[in-house]
C-alpha cells in the first residue's frame, strides 16, 4: 500500500513539476489525491514555509492545493527562513541568516502575514513561535557569537511582547540546547527537543511557561515535536523516514503521551520533516524529499512541502513543485481564501 | 633533548627508513617517548616519526585481513582525545550527552569534526584542510595544507600500535587493559575524562575505550587487500566512515588496534547521533 502510495505520488510531483508552479495538475493524481486536493482548496489557510531560489532562501506562502505560491519577502542577499504564522494570521514571525563571514548571524524577525512591515526584534535568535493569543514571540538565545546552522545551539529563551516591543526572560535560566519550540494552544506549556543539554542525550520536553519545571515526553522518541490546535496531540519526528502522532495530556503530572501510532512514513531513499497540525487539526503539512539537509538554512535539494489527512497519512499531495529547496510548512489562516 | 634536536633526529630516521621500504620491522621503541608539543590553542600533540608497521590482523575479523605492511609518514597527533573544553572554546555547540570539560566530545558529527579541525587551524594560523559544501555535503580534504584534519586509519592504528605488533599496545590481558582503557567492564557505562589511564609507550592516552575515533577514510571491509604501501588514505567512495578503538560501551574484544568498524558519517539530524563516538586530530610534521 505504502509502496503504491509512493509510486503514486512521485509521479504525480514529475507531472506537476512539467507544467510549473501554476494550478496544481489535477490529472496527474489518484482519485483519493484528487479528493483530498479538492477539500484542501476550500479551506481559509494558506501554508508559509522557507524556499531556496538559487541565491538565496525567501518565505512563500501557497494555498493548500498547491495553487497560489507567492514570494512574501524579496529579499536579495539574505536568508528569510523558518516562518511561523501568528495564531490569528496577521503576523509571520522567522529568522534571517544575514551579514557573510564571520560576521554572520541569525537573528529573528517579525513581519505582516502580507510580507510587508517587516523588524527585528532579536539579534543572534533563533527557532521563533507565537504565544496562543499572538501577542508574545518566544525565542531561543544563541548559544555563541559564531554563525552556526546547528540547530540546537541555544541558551535561554525569551518571550518578546510584540505590541510592547518588550522581552523578558524565561524564569528557567537553565534552559539549554533546545530547539523546535512549540507554545501549547492553552499557554501554560512549550515543549522543544533538546540535544545534548538539561541532562539529556536527547529528548523532547514539555515545561511551563511560567515555571522551572521539566519533564521528558515519555515515549517520544525523535525530535520536533509539533501540538495539534486543542492541545491533545502531538506530532513528530520519530526517525528520518517517520512522523508519528500520540495523544497527549498535558494536564496531567507529569504529562501523559498515549496511543502512539506511526503515520506518514517514506522509504530510506527518503526523508519526512517539519510536520505541523492546520489550524483545524485534521491536516498535517511537511517538508519531503530525498536524504538532504533538515536544518534550518541547510540544503535540501528536491524537497516539497505536501499534505496529508491526520487520520488517513498515507495519501498524500505535493503542494510545491518548484523551487531547490522547500521546507519548514507552517499553516496560516488566510481569512480571504474563505467562500474562494 | 631540544625539541629542535629531536625533530632533527626524527626527520633523519624518516628519511632512513623511507629509503629502506625492505625493512620489515616496525620503528624499534625507544626508551624515550616521541617529543610532545604544545599547539597554539593548548592541546599537547605528540610527533610520531614516519615508519613501516603491519597493520591489520590475519588473526582477527574479516575486515582485518590481511594483515599487511603500510608505511605513514612522520605526522602530529593529539594526546588526548578532542575535549568538550576545547570544542566549546571555538564556540562550537558541544554535542556531549555525558557534560564535562575534561571529557571528550560525542555525538559528534562526521562533519562537526571537520568543522573542528578547520576551526582550530584558522585559530593558530594554520590552512584548514577540509572545503566542504553546504549545498551537498560532500567534502574534500587537502592533505598537503598544514592544518588539523582527523587521521587516516592508518596513521591511527600506527599511533595505537606504537611499535607493537600484539592485539593491544598495553598487554594482551583484562588487567593490563583496564589500566589503558575506559571501557564496558570499567566506565560505569560513562566517559571518562580524557588522559586518565596510562598512555601507550608514545605517550597517546584512550586510544582504546573511552569514545571511539573518527578517521578520515571510509570504510571497505576489502580494502586492505587492495590498499597501497604507503600512506593509505581510504577507498575513494563509500557509505560508511571509519571509526575506530571502541568506546565506554565496547566489549573488550572490539578494543584492539586493529579492529575496526564504519558508521553512517552523515547521521546529520540530531536526533540520531551517537554518545559513543569522538575524534582526536592530526597534523602534518612540521618541516
Amino acid at each position: 500500500m505504502r509502496t503504491r502510495s509512493h509510486l503514486v505520488y512521485a509521479l504525480s510531483a514529475v507531472v506537476l513539476l512539467a507544467v510549473g508552479a501554476g494550478p496544481t495538475a489535477l490529472s496527474a493524481d489518484t482519485a483519493e489525491q484528487a479528493a483530498l486536493r479538492g477539500k484542501l482548496g476550500k479551506l481559509p489557510w494558506r501554508i508559509v514555509y522557507e524556499s531556496y531560489r538559487g541565491k538565496d532562501w525567501e518565505l512563500f506562502s501557497v494555498r493548500p492545493d498547491g495553487s497560489g505560491a507567492t514570494n512574501l519577502t524579496h529579499q536579495p542577499g539574505v536568508d528569510d527562513l523558518y516562518p511561523h504564522a501568528s495564531p490569528d494570521g496577521r503576523r509571520i514571525c522567522f529568522v534571517v541568516d544575514e551579514g557573510a563571514g564571520r560576521d554572520r548571524t541569525r537573528n529573528v524577525y517579525v513581519m505582516d502575514a502580507s510580507g510587508t512591515g517587516r523588524k527585528r526584534i532579536a539579534i543572534n535568535a533563533r527557532q521563533p513561535c507565537w504565544s496562543p493569543d499572538g501577542r508574545r514571540v518566544a525565542y531561543l538565545k544563541g548559544e555563541f557569537d559564531r554563525y552556526t546552522t546547528k540547530d540546537f545551539a541555544t541558551k535561554g529563551l525569551v518571550f518578546f511582547d510584540v505590541e510592547a516591543g518588550t522581552a523578558r526572560a524565561h524564569v528557567n535560566d537553565g534552559l539549554h540546547h533546545l530547539y523546535n519550540l512549540c507554545w501549547s494552544p492553552c499557554g501554560k506549556w512549550l515543549t522543544a527537543t533538546v540535544h545534548g543539554g538539561m541532562g539529556h542525550r536527547h529528548a523532547n520536553l514539555a515545561f511551563p511557561a511560567e515555571g522551572k519545571a521539566v519533564h521528558k515526553l515519555p515515549h517520544v522518541g525523535g525530535c520536533r515535536p509539533d501540538l495539534s490546535p486543542d492541545g491533545k496531540r502531538v506530532c513528530w519526528n520519530l526517525s528520518d523516514q517517520v512522523i508519528a502522532i500520540a495523544d497527549l495530556d498535558l494536564t496531567a503530572s507529569p504529562p501523559t503521551v498515549t496511543n502512539l501510532r506511526k503515520a506518514i512514513q517514506c522509504p530510506k531513499t527518503h526523508e519526512v520533516y517539519h510536520s505541523d497540525f492546520s489550524p483545524d487539526g485534521r491536516y498535517i503539512a511537511f517538508s519531503h524529499g530525498p536524504k538532504g539537509g533538515e536544518q534550518v538554512g541547510a540544503m535540501a535539494k528536491g524537497w516539497h512541502i505536501h499534505v496529508a489527512e491526520a487520520a488517513r497519512p498515507d495519501v498524500w499531495i505535493a503542494v510545491t513543485t518548484d523551487g531547490v529547496s522547500n521546507k519548514e510548512p507552517d499553516w496560516l489562516p488566510a481569512p480571504e481564501e474563505r467562500g474562494r | 633533548m631540544s625539541i629542535k634536536r629531536r625533530l632533527a633526529l626524527l626527520a633523519a630516521a624518516s628519511l632512513v627508513a623511507s629509503a629502506a621500504p625492505s625493512c620489515r620491522k616496525a620503528p624499534p621503541r625507544s626508551s624515550a617517548p616521541p617529543p610532545v608539543i604544545t599547539t597554539a590553542t593548548g592541546g599537547e600533540m605528540a610527533l610520531l616519526p614516519g615508519g613501516w608497521f603491519m597493520m591489520g590482523s590475519d588473526a582477527g575479523g574479516s575486515d582485518e585481513r590481511p594483515a599487511h605492511r603500510v608505511w605513514v609518514d612522520a605526522f602530529l597527533i593529539d594526546c588526548r582525545e578532542v575535549t568538550q573544553a576545547q570544542f566549546r572554546a571555538l564556540q562550537m555547540p558541544d554535542p556531549s550527552h555525558f557534560k564535562d570539560p575534561n571529557r571528550p566530545v560525542e555525538q559528534v558529527t562526521f562533519r562537526d569534526a571537520m568543522e573542528f579541525c578547520n576551526e582550530r587551524s584558522l585559530a593558530e594560523g594554520l590552512q584548514p584542510c577540509y572545503a566542504m559544501s553546504d549545498d551537498t555535503g560532500a567534502w574534500t580534504c587537502d592533505f598537503d595544507a598544514n592544518g588539523y584534519r582527523l587521521p587516516t586509519e592508518a596513521e591511527w592504528e600506527y599511533a595505537c600500535r606504537a611499535g607493537t605488533e600484539s592485539d593491544r599496545s598495553c598487554g594482551p590481558d583484562a588487567r593490563s587493559l583496564a589500566r589503558c582503557a575506559w571501557y564496558e567492564a570499567n566506565s560505569g557505562k560513562t566517559t571518562r575524562p580524557a588522559g586518565l589511564r596510562t598512555p601507550n609507550a608514545w605517550g597517546l592516552y584512550d586510544l582504546y575505550g573511552n569514545v571511539a575515533e573518527w578517521c578520515a577514510d571510509y570504510y571497505d571491509p576489502n580494502y586492505y587487500a587492495s590498499s597501497p604501501p604507503r600512506n593509505p588514505r581510504g577507498p575513494a567512495a563509500g557509505r560508511l566512515a571509519v571509526i575506530r578503538g571502541g568506546a565506554w560501551n565496547s566489549k573488550a574484544s572490539r578494543l584492539r588496534s586493529a579492529a575496526r568498524a564504519g558508521e553512517n558519517p552523515r547521521f546529520h539530524d540530531a536526533c540520531f547521533a551517537r554518545d559513543s563516538i569522538g575524534f582526536r586530530c592530526v597534523r602534518k610534521a612540521p618541516q
